[in-house]
């Protein structure tokens, strides 16, 4: 195996080696960096969820998905609401999600300021290769291809991805001051086509978060472990000198408790099988 | 995938990705057994704190009466605030042609009706012709002095009429152009209350509750002093061109592109100037106070 990205130089005496594998231990991601992140996860619920009152407060015009006059979807069907428990509460609402938004806002502000620092914002941004990259990605997450392309913090669909995400929640957060004040914000609301354009764009901004969200979810799923604890660790551990890559499952938490037991091991394989 | 044949261009960029992801700590089993059991605990307290203190906010503090909780209330006026600082003075609403006009639902029957079971328009109370002709605005002084009222009659006929077109708002989230005529409520208060233009605000009522009239309940809107000098705020009696129905607000409602339309009070009957920080109808049910754009 060639030297790959992720790959490591370890001197000869660190880590402490563990046995058979060697626990390596890698800084991933800064403490900023995670606490950006998770400040994200009850503030958008706290926004969705009152966001979600005020959309239900006119329930003549709700927004559908449809060809034609042909209907695919309405937002939202009635299980939904219901099953939210969503009273009829507009003014919770509102009061919730203006307050709750400066969250939003402010954290989102401290985010690009920080991605704006040297460097931070080359690990999000793919460059050319990387756009190439994206459907070979893909297509080795899919198990269509054992060939990963080479990669750096995130791989190509990641870096696509977030860098995505990053402008729906501009959009997001724009759309919102547009809808919020269309008076001292005419030209903002003018940009967005006027005020019912924002509110459909806001409106389907949350829908495309929220389809990250569940994307999201399934794929720190699917990488395992040390993949998530490393976003509130910020150390990603992986284990070297055993090539048999066994299910995440059978590791993780006996390993955060003990820290050297397990026999698995979680090659990082993210730039595995380069030259395979 | 057998040979890998990279370019220079391929290893050079291979070998950018290594040196701009290659700065990590490296630490050991033990460090990570540490630093992992601190971070989780850390991560799980928050997480429970944040939960703890979300229902707490829900819970407490609420002001009697009040709708949402007292911390929300504040946060409203902080934002008020932030954008009373950036207020463009005398700023203009956007503004359309008239042929853009869209018909408009009636909503809110607050201090129209007899009682809050009534579902139909034709059940509202009705102000007559004569009603109309005959119908005065009546005005107390931010002392607390009754002032002398405004007549109807009055305001249709001694100022100078504004056809103005633009988006009314609700706070529901729907939005129609709508055409309204009327004239400026600051032309009719320079005459009629010149000593209370300065007032920070008027709190303006539908009519027929204080004398223990049979409505179901009184609607008012408080209106700041800005918004009731400004230009674009009208005392309007026609509506798309015709003269506006009970529903909307006949003989006499306010029309201002600066406030959602639960501002924009129908059929008023009293205005009451003000220092004090008031309240009205929907601010007592939870919405903000200044519901403005």
């Amino acid at each position: 195996m060639s030297a790959t990205v992720d790959d490591i130089d370890i001197g000869p005496d660190e880590p402490k080696s563990t046995g058979e594998v060697e626990f390596v231990a890698k800084k991933k991601h800064s403490l900023a960096l995670r606490w950006m992140h998770w400040v994200n996860f009850p503030v958008l619920m706290v926004m969705m969820y009152s966001g979600m009152r005020i959309y239900w407060a006119d329930r003549r015009e709700p927004y559908t998905l449809g060809i034609g006059g042909w209907e695919i979807f309405t937002f939202w069907p009635d299980t939904v609401n219901s099953g939210l428990e969503l009273s009829s509460n507009l003014a919770k609402g509102i009061a919730f999600h203006l307050n709750f938004g400066w969250f939003f806002v402010i954290n989102g502000a401290i985010y690009m300021l920080w991605l704006s620092r040297k460097g931070q914002w080359r690990h999000v941004v793919p460059d050319a290769q990387g756009l190439k990259d994206a459907g070979a990605t893909v297509a080795h997450d899919l198990h269509l291809t054992k060939k990963k392309p080479v990669q750096g913090k995130y791989n190509a669909a990641q870096q696509i991805t977030y860098s995505a995400v990053i402008l729906i929640a501009i959009l997001l957060v724009a759309s919102g001051f547009a809808i919020y004040k269309p008076g001292q914000l005419s030209w903002l609301e003018a940009a967005f086509g006027g005020y019912d354009y924002a509110r459909l764009i806001h409106f389907s901004m949350t829908i495309l978060l929220f389809g990250f969200f569940f994307v999201h979810i399934l794929q720190v799923v699917r990488a395992g472990w040390s993949n998530f604890a490393s976003m509130v660790t910020g150390y990603r551990y992986e284990r070297r000198g055993n090539a048999e890559v066994e299910p995440a499952a059978s590791f993780g938490a006996d390993l955060v408790s003990t820290g050297t037991a397990g026999s698995g091991a979680d090659v990082d394989t993210t730039t595995e099988g380069v030259e395979s | 995938m057998t040979g890998d044949a990279r370019s220079p261009v391929e290893a050079e960029r291979e070998r950018r990705l290594r040196e701009l992801t290659d700065d990590g700590d490296i630490i050991t089993a033990d460090e990570y057994t540490r630093r992992s059991r601190r971070s989780f605990l850390s991560f799980a307290g928050l997480g429970v704190a944040g939960y703890l203190g979300f229902n707490q906010l829900q819970s407490m503090g609420t002001r009697e009466n009040d709708n949402i909780p007292a911390a929300l209330r504040t946060g409203l006026e902080w934002n008020q605030s932030v954008w009373q600082t950036i207020e463009r003075d005398g700023a203009m609403a956007r503004t359309f042609p008239q042929s853009d006009r869209e018909d408009i639902r009636t909503n809110g029957w607050h201090g129209l009706r007899a009682m809050s079971g009534v579902t139909a328009e034709d059940d509202l109370i009705q102000v007559s012709a004569e009603e109309a002709e005959a119908w005065e605005i009546s005005m107390t002084g931010a002392d607390g002095a009754a002032l002398d009222p405004i007549p109807l009659a009055s305001i249709k006929s001694d100022f100078e009429v504004h056809d103005m077109t633009w988006e009314h708002k609700c706070v529901e989230g729907w939005a129609n152009i709508v055409h309204w005529t009327g004239v400026r409520v600051s032309d009719v208060l320079e005459r009629y209350a010149p000593d209370q233009v300065d007032a920070e605000w008027g709190v303006m009522r539908t009519p027929g509750t204080t004398d223990g009239g049979s409505q179901e309940r009184e609607y008012s809107a408080a209106l700041d002093g800005y918004t009731l000098r400004h230009p674009q705020t009208l005392f309007a009696w026609r509506l798309n061109g015709e003269d506006i129905s009970n529903g909307h607000g006949a003989p006499i409602r306010l029309a201002t592109p600066l406030k959602y339309g639960i501002k924009q009070i129908k059929r008023i009957g009293s205005i009451e100037f003000t220092n004090e920080t008031p309240s009205d109808y929907w601010t007592d049910r939870g919405y903000d106070l200044h519901a403005g754009f």
